[in-house]
């Protein structure tokens, strides 16, 4: 009986212990373009999209943007993967990734993972006026 | 009397109704002489409450589906462009305020349900499902889907003729099935809630484990198939490339599953050994309770920033939920979990103190023990990691969510004592097992998975073996990450599905030892059957895939890719006869490839070849105008196309929007260019400041013929007449296509010239041209994935679904038997 609850706890104090580890290092530190530069190390960059920058690019296949922080520094991300759902409209995103250098000694964040912050739908009614005027919703 | 009225009256009097509803069930237990009258007062009033939630179902429905537009529902969820009935019908759900009121119907159907099926404990459970309606009902007053457009937005200048549309992600045939599955599962999350609660008030700690055995099993496998759903739309439509991404919405209903999965587990060994008796109470409680915070969690994000795949990044600022009908969401939260914790706490001494590890270590009982705890274990590590953004929030700290990642650092080691326990207790007696007998029945298990091992090996590195060889390495890369040696990592994930194995086939083996005999009696170990054969598949298909990124050229001829030659056959869209230069705004844009798998000749010119098969990855993009979200820059949905094998499945979407190079042309007024065998004369541009800019173009063809053309870009208009800007304050602008007319090629495409700038000093022009004879081509960025054993996810959630439904019946069967069994000693005794 007693070796019986032993049991239950040590199973559950060592999932408790991994699940812990496995917390803090799958969380990655929000920085700024400029910590970023400095650290070198795998972190999270919250920033404008800069859409008139955004491209593919058949060599590398990757998504190229410019990413402007709060700080208006701007960075060249080189996002490896298919484009996400709604990065078109979205304004801002956070991309974990790296800074590398490129081959002029630019820096380039290297990002494999990109979340996307979506447009407020509610604060819009843009879209709702051009519904009123353009009936049909045809082009204009 | 209108629509929104009539719903704006339902959902009231559902709240009085399920108010006096819950009074006359509650006065019944006071008022002994009176009980039967109350009782039926209690019905009464039950079935005017989910009369109520049928009506404002049915109002809600008509409205989206005859689209009335002076209702800021249908303007918000639906659209003319919305033609199938079915899609038009499931809009309804497609809002918060329609999927609560999804949930509200189900109870109510549920509730007549366990009204006539309570026996004693009609009045105890009542109280508590009706007490769900009238919390709906009230978050439906307090949110209304019925309001008129023009209060919602009173600034606007009339009703719109076009309503924003159903995201098209959601339209699918799944959008008609997956959210009534779902919604069911957690409507009859609140039968267990509510049984829980009542054997605490009567004090009856067996009676409501029999009655309620069968209501959490239903739902069990109703929440097992409404995930499989939910993932298999995933998969197939939204281009995630997995069917799981741990992602909030995905997890809440994920951990409610384990919460109730230990609640029958817990169940079985209290109908069993009369054990467990105090925590199969507590499970009843939390898995409802879990359900509301899941649901708090995902409508509080719907305002909030999403990740990738929709994961909840940050929840919107908490003023915003006091304005919605998630304050009574946080009202059910707490009163819900106040209620039932209070009343467990209240009664814990008095429920009989049962071992809940049995006497032995060696015996089911203490199989079943460890079963809990690791699904609770499991429960709370998803629930956490769920809830960290909004804990996150609270502390006003930059909102982070764990990555998928830590799910499966997580998950993937907890998955080992789980498969060895799910191995081993088909062959563990109750109370205990003789060690000799039980080494005895689980050799033969053991060593055909060691068997299947070794060919789980074999067969990994030979495909690996193959895989490398087609791709250069530097361009893999796997879902899951490298958080351990790859080698490492695929020896774990081998001996990890051994164990699968060994549980698929231990419980399988049992499961027809038992069917023989007792055809009901197997459902629970067949279930187990499939979360064996589920776990390979999960594994197999997340660690062997292969996605390769890859931008396939019209005219370059066939790229190979893990063995499958695709070759560029053609763009459809709308016109269909058109080539579309700038495909329509719509859903039938599709890139068709030809594929040819490994071994079958590279296809010609001939369509009729047998060996190879065409697929056809879809994009979406939205008509500007049509939703706000893509003014500006319209936002582009791509559409997998799968190719399902026996054993793998290819996966093909579009990397990026396709886009075609153009021949350009630049050039100043009054000037000519020669382009190929064409001559290109820029007479002059035409310029209307506020409204567009063109420029008046000749074009001489090789047969000597003068064509005119005038391409131009236009300004998007608001209702005032002033152009619309985007963010940065420029006009948004749309280039239109100019089909250059009398200009076809033989296969009737039109010629197509595109003014792409103008510049308003010097008035020189940038101009691109696909015309006949020197089309322009389109370059499509493709990311190719090959999965191997996904079919083994869908074939393991099935299992597992129908033998839950099994067991179902089987304690319905029970009950039935042991109900007519006191009815005859009743009689006798009379």
């Amino acid at each position: 009986m007693n070796k019986a609850v032993l049991i239950g706890l040590l199973a559950v104090s060592v999932a408790m212990g991994f699940t812990l580890w496995a917390f803090s290092s799958s969380m990655t530190p929000y920085v700024d373009i400029h910590q970023a530069e400095q650290m070198g190390e795998r972190v999270q960059v919250r920033g404008k999209i800069l859409h008139n920058t955004v491209r593919w690019s058949d060599r590398q296949h990757a998504l190229i943007f410019m990413l402007q922080d709060k700080n208006n520094d701007q960075i060249e991300v080189v996002y490896h993967g298919a484009k996400p759902e709604s990065f078109d409209t979205a304004p801002e995103t956070a991309a974990s990734g790296i800074v590398e250098r490129g081959s002029s000694g630019t820096p380039i964040f290297v990002s494999d993972s990109m979340v996307v912050k979506c447009p407020s739908k509610y604060d819009d009614e843009k879209g709702l006026r051009h519904n009123i005027h353009a009936g049909t919703g045809a082009k204009v | 009397m209108t629509p929104g009225a009539a719903g704006s009256i339902a959902v009231w009097t559902g709240v009085f109704a399920a108010v006096l509803s819950l009074l006359a069930y509650a006065l019944s237990h006071r008022m002994e002489a009176r009980k039967n009258l109350l009782i039926i007062l209690g019905r009464a009033f039950y079935a005017a409450a989910a009369l109520s939630v049928f009506t404002a179902m049915g109002t809600l429905a008509n409205i989206v589906y005859h689209r009335e537009y002076q209702y800021d529902y249908a303007v918000q969820h639906t659209s003319n462009e919305l033609y199938n009935h079915w899609f038009r019908f499931a809009a309804t759900w497609s809002g918060q305020e329609g999927s609560f009121l999804l949930w509200a119907f189900w109870t109510a159907v549920l509730g007549f349900v366990v009204m006539r099926r309570s026996r004693s404990y009609e009045n105890t459970v009542m109280p508590f499902l009706v007490s769900v309606i009238g919390f709906l009902c009230a978050i439906l007053i307090k949110q209304s889907p019925y309001l008129l457009f023009l209060k919602v937005h009173p600034g606007m200048p009339g009703i719109p003729q076009e309503g924003l549309g159903l995201n098209p992600s959601l339209q699918n045939y799944w959008m008609t099935i997956h959210p009534p599955t779902i919604f069911f599962g957690f409507a009859s999350l609140a039968i267990s809630f509510s049984y829980a609660a009542a054997a605490l008030i009567r004090r009856d700690y067996d009676g409501w484990a029999e009655l309620v055995f069968p209501y959490a099993l239903l739902t069990c496998a109703v929440l097992g198939l409404g995930l499989f759903m939910g993932g298999y739309w995933a998969y197939e439509t939204l281009g995630w490339h997995g069917f799981w991404a741990w992602d909030p919405v995905e997890n809440a209903s994920f951990f409610p599953w384990l919460a109730i999965t230990a609640l029958v587990h817990a169940l079985h060994v209290q109908k069993a050994r009369g054990n467990m008796k105090r925590s199969s109470i507590l499970l009843g409680l939390l898995g409802f309770w879990l359900f509301l915070v899941g649901t708090f969690l995902t409508r509080s994000g719907a305002l909030a920033s999403k990740g990738p795949n929709g994961q909840l990044l940050s929840v919107h600022a908490f003023d915003d939920i006091s304005k919605s009908g998630l304050v009574l969401m946080v009202a059910m939260l707490i009163g819900y979990g106040v209620v039932g914790l209070g009343l467990w706490l209240w009664r814990l001494r008095e429920i009989p103190k049962t071992s809940a590890t049995g006497d032995n270590l060696l015996s089911r009982d203490f199989a079943f023990f460890l079963a809990v705890l690791f699904m609770l274990l499991a429960c709370g590590v998803i629930t956490l990691g769920s809830t960290t953004p909004l804990f996150l929030s609270w502390l006003h700290r930059p909102p982070m969510a764990p990555q998928a990642s830590f799910y499966n650092k997580v998950m993937i080691p907890l998955m080992v004592p789980v498969t060895i326990l799910m191995g081993c207790v088909p062959w563990l007696a109750w109370r205990r097992t003789d060690p000799d007998t039980f080494r005895r029945k689980m050799l033969a298990p053991w060593l055909l998975s060691v068997l299947f091992g070794f060919f789980m090996l074999f067969q990994v590195q030979s495909a690996q073996h193959k895989l490398f060889n087609i791709m250069a390495p530097a361009v893999y890369q796997g879902t899951m990450h490298n958080w351990i040696n790859p080698a490492v990592q695929r020896v774990a994930i081998v001996l990890l599905c051994t164990l699968g194995f060994l549980a698929a086939l231990s419980n399988a083996m049992l499961a027809y030892r038992v069917f023989r005999k007792k055809p009901l009696g197997a459902g629970g170990w067949i279930a187990h059957v499939g979360i064996g054969v589920l776990l390979i598949g999960v594994l197999v298909s997340n660690t062997f895939e292969r996605t390769q990124i890859i931008t396939l050229k019209e005219g370059d001829g066939p790229r190979t890719v893990f063995g499958y030659t695709f070759q560029f056959v053609g763009m459809t869209g709308k016109p269909p006869a058109a080539r579309p230069i700038d495909p329509e705004y719509d859903a039938t844009n599709r890139v068709v490839l030809r594929v040819t798998p490994p071994g079958a000749s590279i296809a010609g010119e001939e369509q009729g070849d047998a060996q190879t098969f065409l697929m056809q990855p879809r994009w979406y993009v939205p008509r500007p105008g049509l939703n706000e979200e893509s003014m500006g820059n319209p936002d582009t949905m791509f559409w997998p196309s799968i190719m399902k094998y026996m054993g793998h499945d290819l996966y093909v979407a579009l990397a990026s929007q396709p886009a075609l190079s153009m021949y350009e042309v630049k050039l100043s007024p009054r000037s000519s260019a020669q382009l190929g065998p064409y001559t290109v004369f820029y007479y002059k541009p035409i310029i209307d400041p506020l409204n567009f800019m063109a420029a008046e173009l000749g074009l001489k063809t090789p047969q000597n013929k003068i064509v005119v053309a005038d391409p131009g870009m236009q300004w998007y208009k608001d209702g005032q007449g002033h152009p619309i800007t985007n963010d940065d304050g420029q006009p948004i602008i749309l280039k239109v296509n100019e089909t250059i007319p009398h200009l076809n090629d033989s296969q009737g495409r039109p010629g197509v010239v595109i003014l792409n700038a103008l510049n308003a000093g010097t008035h020189q022009a940038q101009l691109l041209f696909s015309l006949p004879g020197m089309p322009g081509t389109w370059n499509v960025p493709l990311s190719i994935t090959y999965k191997p054993w996904v079919n083994l996810v869908w074939l393991g959630v099935l299992i597992t679904v129908l033998g839950t439904l099994i067991a179902m019946m089987n304690r319905l069967r029970e009950n039935r038997l042991q109900e007519a069994g006191s009815r005859k000693t009743a009689h006798k005794t009379a």
